[in-house]
């Protein structure tokens, strides 16, 4: 039996349920489009220019991108971002799955650790920031009288060039593990549980199962945390701006903050601009390598 | 559908007529402004001007968010809209944080205020990209002008025109704690010679760690630009300065600048100073915690130990910045900082806009804002009175008589050489290396105003 309606009249109701689609989504579409889109590819216009806010904006054509080329400090901004973020998103990754695991274990009061590992991620990072300033303090800081309760040298922690960068991985790292351990989690519970009572028939161990179960079927998960951690932490600006204001040196200016000092402090907002585009490019690039590594293996799995 | 179509036509109509009937809402029909007394509550005004058609509201953006200045500033605006209540001006004050960026990005978008007050620093910024009213014309109208301090007044040019009105100002000095000198047997330095004698006898160390530093410099986030501020301290009294006076070159590479950044780097060689600081609570004077024997600071450092620690009053001491080799035998230089009012170009009310600006350079309106922001007085008729009675403070208003005052260099690029200059200064005092850093700062100054 042909299931099909008459051609026209399958086409008009096809077109008209297209039509409400677009509707429904439009409001969002134009909020992306007028708020998102527009702001980008004006960017975009304004790095060929010398803007600068109040009056200047001359087509300057690559001059700003010529100058990239021989800024030192666009290059130190750029092997910041790139460390920050190699050595957040591994750390973030397994704490958080790490977590996941914990959680997604059946024992009472889990709940309240929960919520507690949970609390870091919504709370504000300048207000985050301002304590952990006090926490890293040289003299009054916590962690010092850590260190030399258990005979280790205080350390200088944000004002040391050679530190100040891992500290504040460390609190970019337990600030996000919340977010991430939620995902994995939901991850965790999708996972058929047939799959490890399988595994146990097969005299698997319980760490042979997450190697051989729990990690290959998490892969659809991970890559979308690698790739949502890796572009949050590209952009990161709050705990620069709140505890270190890209110093010691210049050890913890990252791209953003400089566009940010270029832009609002020089008001260079052309040259601030094109700092942004490569900003965006180099995400892009490492989304599309991460893509390339992670997403094959996660078809698979998924 | 006749009673429609009139109902519709009432509802364009009407307000058509009451548009219409309005008059010009700008300042065209006030008479000349600026000849009144500033005096907050004064009945006498020598204005004869007429009452405009609309009111008249002016905005006034200020960078204080503390309760002190804000008290302060909303008396002035109280008394300043009594004055003006029957010429139909009022004004209203803002209080914003993030000052500059909040600033420069209101008038990006043509919604900056009528006035606003901002460090004489970023004077030049704004003025050279046409932001600001010329007040040159208008300052020969200040009301009681030859009370006003001239000095101050010429500080606030740029380019050869008057855009601003100090309305506080102070000037850094030495201060120190007469305690500890007396208790190491040390001498108040007038000299870096005698500056390090001094410094090695006030150091005071608990095994490694050092408990009081002979002079706190605070380095790291919100602090930038204090380093270049102890630099220049330094450099200006050994006849050095950041950039040559057409402001068109930097001036780092000369011998005055390269001995005095040799000089401030081995402070920290030999741990007078450090980066790490020696524990100074957040928001206390080194001086009065007792963390530093000596700081670099103004009035505000001292009316902020007069308010939150007055019991240290007694125990300290101001002496003007000590001379290097090029600077000795000749009058000090002090760096100060006047905060000006400027008044927006971009203005729909100028006229009013001035009212307020001379009505805050009034004696009343500056003696009010005096207490509350650390200010010496800017007009004569002020009087020292306020600060007679305290010897640290009367003292620091007679060291200023010794010597010149100097500002900021008034360049429009002077934001971003100050950024050069910094991250230079840090690379000094973390990687003790002036001889490089100096010749990197002065070439990429040099780049930076040739652009």
């Amino acid at each position: 039996m042909n299931a099909k309606a008459p051609g026209g009249l399958w086409k008009r109701q096809r077109r008209k349920q297209t039509a409400v689609a677009y509707f429904l989504i439009s409001p969002t579409l134009l909020i992306f489009l007028i708020f998102t889109l527009a702001p980008v590819v004006f960017a975009l216009y304004m790095s060929f220019t010398n803007y600068n806010i109040l009056s200047h904006k001359d087509w300057i054509g690559l001059d700003n991108y010529r100058r990239l080329a021989s800024d030192d400090d666009f290059a130190n901004a750029v092997r910041v971002t790139l460390q920050y973020t190699l050595e957040v998103v591994p750390l973030n990754l397994a704490i958080s799955l790490g977590l996941a695991l914990l959680i997604n274990m059946k024992i009472r009061g889990l709940a309240f650790f929960r919520s507690a590992y949970y609390m870091p991620v919504v709370t504000s990072m300048i207000a985050v920031s301002m304590v952990w300033l006090w926490l890293y303090d040289p003299t009054y800081g916590l962690f010092n009288k850590l260190l030399s309760s258990i005979g280790l040298p205080e350390q200088t922690w944000l004002k040391d060039p050679g530190l100040a960068l891992h500290a504040m991985v460390l609190l970019k790292v337990w600030k996000g593990v919340g977010a991430n351990m939620v995902i994995f989690l939901a991850g965790l519970q999708g996972i058929p549980k047939e799959l490890y009572e399988a595994a146990s028939l097969d005299g698997a161990s319980s760490l042979r199962k997450l190697w051989s179960v729990t990690i290959p079927l998490l892969r659809p998960t991970t890559f979308f945390v690698i790739i949502m951690t890796t572009i949050g932490t590209m952009q990161s600006f709050g705990e620069v701006y709140a505890m270190t204001g890209g110093g010691p040196i210049g050890s913890t200016t990252n791209l953003v903050y400089l566009i940010y000092t270029r832009a609002f402090e020089r008001m260079e907002m052309g040259y601030a601009s094109a700092i942004a585009t490569v900003l965006f490019a180099l995400i892009l690039l490492l989304t599309v390598i991460n893509m390339t590594l992670v997403r094959g293996k996660a078809d698979e799995a998924a | 559908m006749r009673n429609k179509a009139k109902a519709l036509g009432a509802l364009f109509i009407i307000p058509a007529l009451l548009a219409s009937g309005c008059g010009n809402s700008g300042d065209s029909g006030q008479a000349q402004g600026g000849q009144a007394s500033g005096s907050p509550g004064s009945s006498a005004s020598a204005t004869a001007s007429s009452a405009p058609a609309e009111p008249v509201e002016i905005k006034l953006w200020v960078p204080w968010t503390t309760e002190g200045p804000m008290k302060a500033f909303n008396q002035i605006i109280e008394a300043f809209n009594q004055k003006y209540e029957s010429e139909n001006i009022s004004a209203t004050v803002e209080f914003t944080p993030d000052f500059q960026q909040k600033l420069t990005t209101s008038f990006a978008g043509n919604a900056g205020p009528d006035l606003f007050i901002h460090g004489v620093g970023a004077m030049p910024g704004f003025a050279d990209v046409g932001q600001l009213e010329d007040l040159s014309a208008r300052v020969e109208t200040l009301s009681d002008k030859d009370d006003y301090l001239s000095s101050y007044l010429k500080l606030a040019s740029f380019d050869g025109k008057v855009y601003g009105l100090p309305v506080a100002a102070d000037y850094n000095v030495l201060i120190y704690r007469k305690d500890f000198f007396e208790e190491a047997g040390a001498k108040v330095p007038t000299t870096w010679k005698e500056f390090e004698e001094a410094a090695a006898k006030l150091v005071r160390k608990d095994g490694n760690k050092i408990t009081r530093l002979a002079m706190d410099i605070p380095v790291g986030s919100g602090n930038r630009f204090i380093l270049q501020q102890h630099y220049g301290f330094f450099l200006q009294n050994n006849g050095g300065d950041f950039l040559t006076g057409d402001y068109a070159n930097s001036a780092l590479n000369t011998a005055q600048a390269k001995e005095t950044l040799e000089w401030f780097s081995s402070l920290y060689e030999n741990d007078y100073v450090t980066v790490e600081g020696a524990g100074t609570p957040q928001g206390a004077q080194a001086v009065a915690a007792g963390t530093a024997a000596m700081q670099v600071g103004s009035l505000f450092q001292l009316m902020e130990i007069k308010l939150n620690q007055p019991e240290m009053l007694d125990k300290i001491g101001v002496a003007v910045p000590p001379a290097g080799p090029n600077g000795e035998g000749k009058a000090p230089v002090f760096f100060t900082g006047p905060q000006v009012v400027m008044i927006n170009k971009a203005s729909a009310h100028k006229e009013a806009a001035w009212k307020l600006a001379d009505f805050l350079a009034a004696k009343d309106s500056l003696t009010l804002l005096a207490e509350q922001l650390g200010s010496i007085p800017l007009r004569s008729s002020m009087g020292t009175e306020a600060y007679d009675s305290v010897p640290v403070l009367k003292e620091y208003l007679s060291l200023g008589e010794q010597g010149t005052m100097v500002t900021n260099p008034l360049t429009p690029k002077w934001v971003a050489v100050r950024d050069v200059l910094v991250k230079y200064l840090e690379e000094t005092v973390y990687k003790h290396n002036p001889e490089n850093t100096i010749v990197k700062a002065d070439e990429e100054i040099n780049k930076l105003l040739a652009q």
